[in-house]
């Protein structure tokens, strides 16, 4: 009789919370609509207690995000002019204070509670989702895959050189990818991914075949060329090379004159792909020039084809061949310990602060 | 009247559930680098002990008692609390929103805070009367709130010296929460035996 009473207390307890929580729910943890307010001029009218992401999400403006709405990368960051709440503690770890300060917040932790004014980078009006089938799928080094993706819908599309892509392998989970492709080529994109020991999205990348589909948004992030004539300073550490090739291709295609030097560190050169086409765009293009380094290799690596590869950590290669900083603008890509001692080397070099990207992978 | 107040005063000072039993460790360490999310945490520590204290002791005493089945009490006492960090988070999410910015991720974590467990637990050890057991939940909720809040404070300071590298940002809490237990020993004083 008792293991009938302890079957029946358990059970009822388990229900009752059940039927609580749906109840509370569905009746009383209601909200309102609210009206959310783009940019000045564009309305949406979405239900109260979301977030802004997903709000926007549903109206198909698709914020970026590298983390899946977990409040850890900072780039689905909105301002909020009209509505704007006190910060969360997720927010003020993320974003500097000055940007609090001015109203920042980050649209995957913010909730919709009242009708809100907010303002967002014009270019992400322009983001769509697209669809597209992997039709090649190729094996650059021991743990870093090329996928070239026909564009199936929209078949098209518009981006600058050094700009990224989201994949969102599965629901909530978000992960930026550079496009790896030349701007020339609208109805394609590459992606050149990194296989992380247990991740989630690059684990899902690799496992995916040849004619598969894939889903992707973009394009983000205001990493790309700038239109004028300083020397493209590129620096890549490992898959960080993905961006660099519309960029270089870009350079000398469309400005003839300007100057681009790629410099490229990877830890040895089984981590390192298409150097050979690198190494053959110098012989083609006197304006470009390039310069790999590896970590962890001893001695300097002659290829046959007589170019060399230096050893030591990819700022020090800055620091031996730039010469005037002053004239150079630098486009950083790769982990982000090699992305804070390349930014120091150049900024020692005299390449102004406010003339250095990067992305910090 | 007068247990009830050294009931109150025991559990938030001389018998302090996080500072003599060391419950509730792992956000006592975590969030405790900040003073206002460590008042945060401490807040909704207090809310959720004193609500979930009631609740299990009713159900202990009306339900499992009559009923004989006591050996449950560890299962539901943990479905319970379970149960009402979902249904606050929902109702102070709805209706005060910024009481819920303050709480922020620390409501949710609460489900598998040790120290709510255990002042669950020790009720029913010792016997509690309803109105004992009030005390001794708020006493013991504001104890652990005073405890993390004064560690934060502690940590502050910390930025201004230099402990030895190797011990880490973990290890000098746990040893400065030592010297906290030590400290509050102190209070024994103020209580009769
Ligand atoms: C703007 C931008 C552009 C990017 N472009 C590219 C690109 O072109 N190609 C590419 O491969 N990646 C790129 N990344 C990184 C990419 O978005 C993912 O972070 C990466 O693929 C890991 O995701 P995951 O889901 O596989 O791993 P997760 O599941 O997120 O992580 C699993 C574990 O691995 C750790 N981890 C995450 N990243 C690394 C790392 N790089 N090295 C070691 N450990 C790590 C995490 O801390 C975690 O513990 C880019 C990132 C950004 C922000
Ligand atoms: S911080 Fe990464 S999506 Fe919001």
């Amino acid at each position: 009789m008792t293991y009938l009473y302890s079957l029946l207390v358990m059970n009822g307890l388990i229900v009752f919370i059940l039927i609580l929580l749906i109840l509370i729910k569905r009746y009383i943890a209601v909200y309102d609509d609210y009206s959310v307010t783009i940019n000045g001029d564009k309305e949406i009218v979405v239900p109260g207690g979301q977030t802004i992401v997903s709000s926007l999400t549903q109206n198909k403006i698709f914020l970026p995000s590298a983390c899946g709405g977990k409040g850890t990368c900072g780039l689905c960051q909105v301002k909020i002019v009209e509505g704007l709440t006190d910060p969360l503690s997720i927010e003020e770890a993320v974003l500097p204070y000055k940007e609090i300060a001015a109203g920042y917040r980050l649209g995957c932790q913010t909730k919709v509670r009242g009708d809100l004014k907010i303002e967002i980078p014009e270019e992400y009006l322009s983001v769509k989702e697209y669809k597209g089938l992997i039709s090649k799928i190729e094996t650059l080094t021991h743990d870093i895959n090329r996928f070239d993706i026909d564009l199936i819908e929209p078949r098209e599309i518009e981006f600058k050189s050094g700009q990224y892509v989201v994949v969102e392998p599965i629901p909530g989970e978000t992960r930026a990818y550079s496009i790896a492709s030349i701007r020339k080529h609208k109805e394609k994109i590459s992606l050149e991914v990194k296989k992380i020991p247990n991740g989630i999205c690059s684990t899902y990348m690799h496992a995916l075949n040849e004619k598969d589909e894939l889903s992707f948004y973009g394009p983000y992030g205001d990493f790309y060329l700038r239109k004028n004539d300083y020397t493209v300073v590129c620096v890549a550490g490992g898959v960080g090379l993905a961006p660099m090739k519309s960029i270089i291709d870009e350079v000398i295609h469309e400005y003839p004159g300007r100057k681009v030097e790629l410099y490229y560190g990877a830890r040895t050169i089984d981590d390192m792909y298409d150097y050979e086409r690198y190494i053959s765009l110098t012989g083609e293009h006197e304006n470009f020039k390039f310069y790999p380094a590896l970590s962890e290799v001893d001695e300097v690596l002659h290829h046959p084809s007589g170019f060399v590869f230096d050893t030591g950590f990819i700022n020090n290669e800055i620091a031996k061949r730039i010469e005037d900083g002053n004239a150079c603008e630098a486009y950083l890509c790769g982990p982000p310990i090699m992305i804070n001692f390349c930014i120091q080397t150049l900024m020692d070099k005299g390449v102004p602060e406010d003339r250095i990207f990067y992305d910090k992978f | 009247m007068k247990t009830l107040i050294l009931i109150f005063f025991a559990s938030v000072l001389t018998n302090n559930i996080a500072l003599t039993y060391f419950l509730g460790m792992c956000p006592f360490i975590a969030i405790s680098k900040n003073t206002k999310a460590a008042s945060g945490m401490g807040m909704a520590v207090t809310y959720v002990m004193v609500i979930t204290a009631i609740v299990n002791y009713t159900i202990y005493t009306f339900v499992l008692i009559p009923m004989g089945l006591e050996y449950l009490a560890f299962l539901i006492f943990i479905i319970v609390i379970a149960g009402i960090v979902q249904v606050l988070e929902m109702l102070v999410e709805r209706f005060f929103p910024v009481l819920y910015t303050s709480f922020g991720i620390f409501l949710p974590l609460i489900t598998v805070n040790c120290a709510i467990l255990g002042l669950s637990l020790f009720m029913i050890l010792r016997d509690y009367s309803f109105l004992q057991m009030i005390f001794y939940s708020l006493g013991s909720g504001l104890g652990w709130w005073l405890a993390i809040a004064a560690m934060a404070g502690l940590r502050r300071m910390l930025m201004l010296s230099e402990p030895l590298a190797s011990l880490g940002d973990a290890g000098i809490t746990v040893i400065l929460a030592g010297f906290m237990a030590l400290s509050f020993f102190g209070f024994s004083g103020i209580l009769p035996a």
